[in-house]
């Protein structure tokens, strides 16, 4: 699992990279919960290099979700893969978060 | 692999294990030329299986986990077998999937999967272990 940081004015893009499973998951958490904590609350996370997730990693998604509305922040998700949306879903995700083709399309919602 | 319609591996209670499966039953897919969306599929569902196993069935030490598989009229069977604690994943309780990001808990959600990506599953206490078996058509 690896993570890309970069900064759009008052964004924060997170991209994920790997699989993001019960053995990485908590790494993810680290990072997300980490950056919010110390202030951030305009987040898009960029899942195009992620190739793979579980219910470990759905729940570090909702944990820093549920975080941000808290903070009066807004977390979005950019361009899920098939797989990786097949599993939104089946679980429903699909309609809890707010998810977005293109990593410009998600900046742009975060302006 | 000299027969290439079964699979036979065992595994480590250790969470970095359910990466290497990973790789195992996607060539094993490969090899009986079903569609690369079976294997993703039952790795999740095995993903989160072993992930329950590895992270609650023990109360430490090294363990081994059994995975068999076998190819049959189309369809992927997969076992696990594990000398943990007696735990039937399928007693599990449906989440609530229509819930707001508000009323969501955390977690819940890996046994559904296992049943949304899965054509049958069967549980089965068998001579002091948990048997698994999951069938998935291609």
């Amino acid at each position: 699992m690896e993570f890309m940081e970069e900064r759009h004015e008052a964004i924060v893009i997170v991209g994920l990279r790997g699989r993001m499973d019960s053995n990485t998951a908590r790494l993810v958490e680290e990072k997300l919960l980490g950056l919010i904590d110390a202030g951030d609350s305009r987040m898009v996370v960029d899942c195009a290099g992620l190739d793979y997730i579980s219910s470990a990693g759905l729940r570090v998604l909702l944990m820093a979700a549920k975080r941000m509305t808290q903070t009066k922040g807004k977390l979005v998700l950019a361009a899920l893969n098939d797989d990786v949306k097949q599993v939104f879903d089946l679980t429903g995700f699909s309609s809890i978060f707010q998810i977005y083709g293109s990593r410009e399309d998600a900046i742009s919602a975060q302006q | 692999m000299t027969d290439p319609k079964t699979l036979a591996v065992a595994i480590r209670n250790d969470l970095s294990e359910i990466e290497r499966l990973a790789h195992i039953v996607n060539d094993f897919v490969s090899c009986n030329h079903l569609p690369s969306r079976v294997a993703f599929d039952l790795n999740l569902a095995l993903d989160e299986i072993l992930t329950n196993v590895i992270s609650y069935g023990y109360d430490g030490g090294e363990h081994l986990i059994n995975i068999r598989g076998h190819v049959a009229g189309g369809a992927v069977t997969i076992e696990v077998e594990d000398d943990g604690r007696p735990f039937d994943p399928l007693a599990a309780p449906e989440p609530d999937l229509t819930a707001t990001l508000d009323e969501r808990p955390i977690g819940g959600l890996g046994i559904h999967l296992v049943r949304k990506l899965t054509d049958r599953q069967e549980y089965r206490r068998h001579e002091g272990k948990n048997l698994l078996i999951l069938k998935k058509n291609a």
